[in-house]
């Protein structure tokens, strides 16, 4: 008799907006959808755009990389996007994921689409995937968000996902997280809470940002996440460094970090700065449930 | 009754080399000349058993062919008496960020489920294509994630097989895109699984060429010469920034159900009608 090994969930549908019949012929070009800030106004959602129309299956992974426009060391170059879904299929939309911070990326065709996040979550087939975006200055910027949406799972029984994301720490008015005072020179600083969850988390990310300012020291940040003041296990380590250019390499939101964490947990994050005289950065958690 | 509903993997383990400001992964000397460097350690004698490993590449993109192939190596014991773990990850064109340290910016990644024993100590020797010494060039970041609260919700491997590895020229498997702009090229044999796999990377290491066209390209990997289901499109741009420099989109871990013996394949295409021919490689994990 042999052993029976079990497999992997192996999702057999994948639909993604980086296909696409022309490709960007511009020096570097963009991959995905590109969304716009407000023209003209800080902190206020620009104009909705589809990313993924009609979905052909359930999908119970979203994956997304994201590079925001060439930041100026003159403006808050904060930025945040949300992700929307008509599960009709057209352009009526509704919240899915709220508040995905995105700023100090650096120009997506040239540094990258370095923000990554990675959602196990339901879509149910037929929906329309939309994006939105606010920035924290005037100048309109525009990010390049490229997606991913996985479904199928050849054994549903090993892959779980949640339906729901509940954003913590967002400061949507300065299109930012929640600020924690960092460390200096290398050591980190207090532990500072980010937010409570009402729901039970199954998995969760840890989205990130430079210190909201219009002059920006260059600077590397390190970021824990916890409760009670002690490192959650498994988190891992987020990193992002930026100069006076504004653009910040980011580290460590490489995969989904699957956690069990209990509703009416207070999570916490800490920040060390690798300069004497930090500014401040800002955190927001993504919890899916 | 209550509903029971099934919950995460919940990994509550990790480990990383990402830990301090000054330089905050680990340096490495990529080999020259298709010869590999010194072997460099990584991360030391593991607390616990991990199940998901995480590694991104950069400072490969020299003013040469920066085709560049990385080894995974693996100390079970937790010291530096290395063997072969994961072989030949494609890393080529990877820019070093300048901000500070070993910063491995628009690197590239690969994400494998696979065991790794409590107490293993891992490694990483490399190569380049190119002639020119590079003693401080390289940059590794690893993160390692295990001790799942529910195991039974995750799967991972024990080994990984590379597919379509040239490995005297530090390339994988030669893919051309159609000479018509916009065109998948035909579809090219990468190589044949010789296990089931259970979870896939792809990899795109760079032209064969010493200098790099300003391009964007999309790629698919398929069978039958057919897109396998499950699978995105992947991206690279290249030579974005002025010295042979190749960012890349979508290079998500798949998971999947390959049967041992499935001919894999690749093909692309690419902006313009002068497309260089490129390199790729699969890694199945098993």
């Amino acid at each position: 008799v042999g052993l029976i090994l079990p497999g992997s969930a192996a999702f057999q549908f994948c639909v993604d907006n980086i296909e696409v019949a022309t490709l960007d012929s511009s020096t570097g070009g963009n991959a995905g959808t590109i969304v716009a800030s407000a023209s003209g106004s800080a902190n206020v959602d620009g104009t909705a755009v589809t990313a993924l129309t009609a979905l052909a299956c359930d999908c119970h992974l979203l994956t997304l990389e994201i590079g925001v426009s060439a930041p100026t060391n003159t403006n808050d170059n904060s930025q945040q996007i949300d992700v929307l879904i008509d599960r009709a299929g057209g352009t009526s939309w509704s919240s899915l994921i709220d508040d995905l911070l995105v700023g100090f990326t650096g120009d997506s065709r040239i540094v990258g689409q370095p923000v990554c996040f990675y959602f196990p979550i339901w879509i149910p087939a037929g929906a329309s995937i939309g994006l939105q975006t606010r920035a924290g200055t005037t100048v309109q910027r525009s990010a390049a968000v490229a997606m991913r949406a996985y479904g199928r799972p050849t054994r549903p029984h090993l892959w779980w996902c949640g339906q729901a994301v509940e954003t913590l720490g967002s400061v949507p008015a300065s299109s930012k997280g929640t600020d924690i005072v960092p460390g200096a020179s290398a050591a980190f600083g207090s532990w500072t809470t980010i937010g409570t969850s009402t729901r039970r988390y199954g998995a969760m990310q840890l989205g990130f940002q430079l210190p909201s300012t219009s002059v920006l020291s260059t600077s590397s940040y390190v970021w824990n996440i916890g409760y009670n003041s002690v490192q959650l296990p498994g988190t891992g380590i987020y990193r992002a460094s930026g100069d006076t250019n504004e653009r910040g390499n980011r580290m460590g939101q490489h995969v989904p970090t699957w956690c069990d964490i209990a509703a009416g947990t207070v999570i916490q994050g800490r920040v060390s700065s690798s300069i004497a005289s930090p500014q401040n950065p800002s955190c927001c958690i993504y919890g899916v449930y | 009754v209550s509903l029971i509903v099934p919950r995460s993997p919940c990994l509550t383990f990790a480990a990383s080399n990402l830990l301090s400001n000054a330089s905050t992964t680990t340096a490495v000397t990529f080999g020259s000349s298709n010869a590999d460097g010194a072997a460099t350690t990584l991360l030391s004698a593991l607390a616990q058993d991990a199940h998901m490993l995480v590694v991104k590449f950069a400072g490969t993109n020299l003013a040469e062919e920066n085709n560049a192939l990385a080894d995974i190596l693996i100390d079970p014991a937790g010291g530096t008496s290395w063997a072969n773990f994961i072989d030949d990850l494609v890393c080529g064109f990877a820019q070093q960020s300048s901000t500070s340290g070993q910063d491995v910016g628009i690197g590239c990644i690969y994400k494998f489920p696979i065991w790794i024993p409590a107490g293993a100590s891992i490694g990483f020797q490399g190569r380049r294509a190119g002639a020119t010494a590079d003693p401080s060039g390289g940059a590794v970041q690893i993160a390692v994630f295990g001790k799942p609260t529910n195991p039974s919700m995750y799967w991972c491997g024990q080994r990984v097989e590379s597919l379509g590895i040239n490995a005297a020229s530090s390339r994988g498997a030669t893919v051309t895109p159609s000479a018509t702009t916009n065109t998948f090229g035909a579809w090219t044999a990468i190589g044949t699984s010789t296990r089931r796999y259970g979870a896939l990377n792809f990899g795109v290491n760079g032209p064969n060429a010493a200098t790099v066209t300003v391009q964007a390209m999309n790629w698919e990997i398929g069978d039958n010469s057919t897109r396998r289901g499950g699978t995105p499109t992947f991206r690279t741009m290249s030579d974005i920034s002025g010295t042979a420099v190749m960012r890349r989109v979508g290079f998500d871990l798949m998971h999947v159900d390959i049967p041992s013996g499935t001919a894999l394949q690749a093909r692309c295409k690419a902006v313009g009608t002068a497309g260089q021919a490129w390199n790729a490689a699969l890694y199945g994990v098993y």
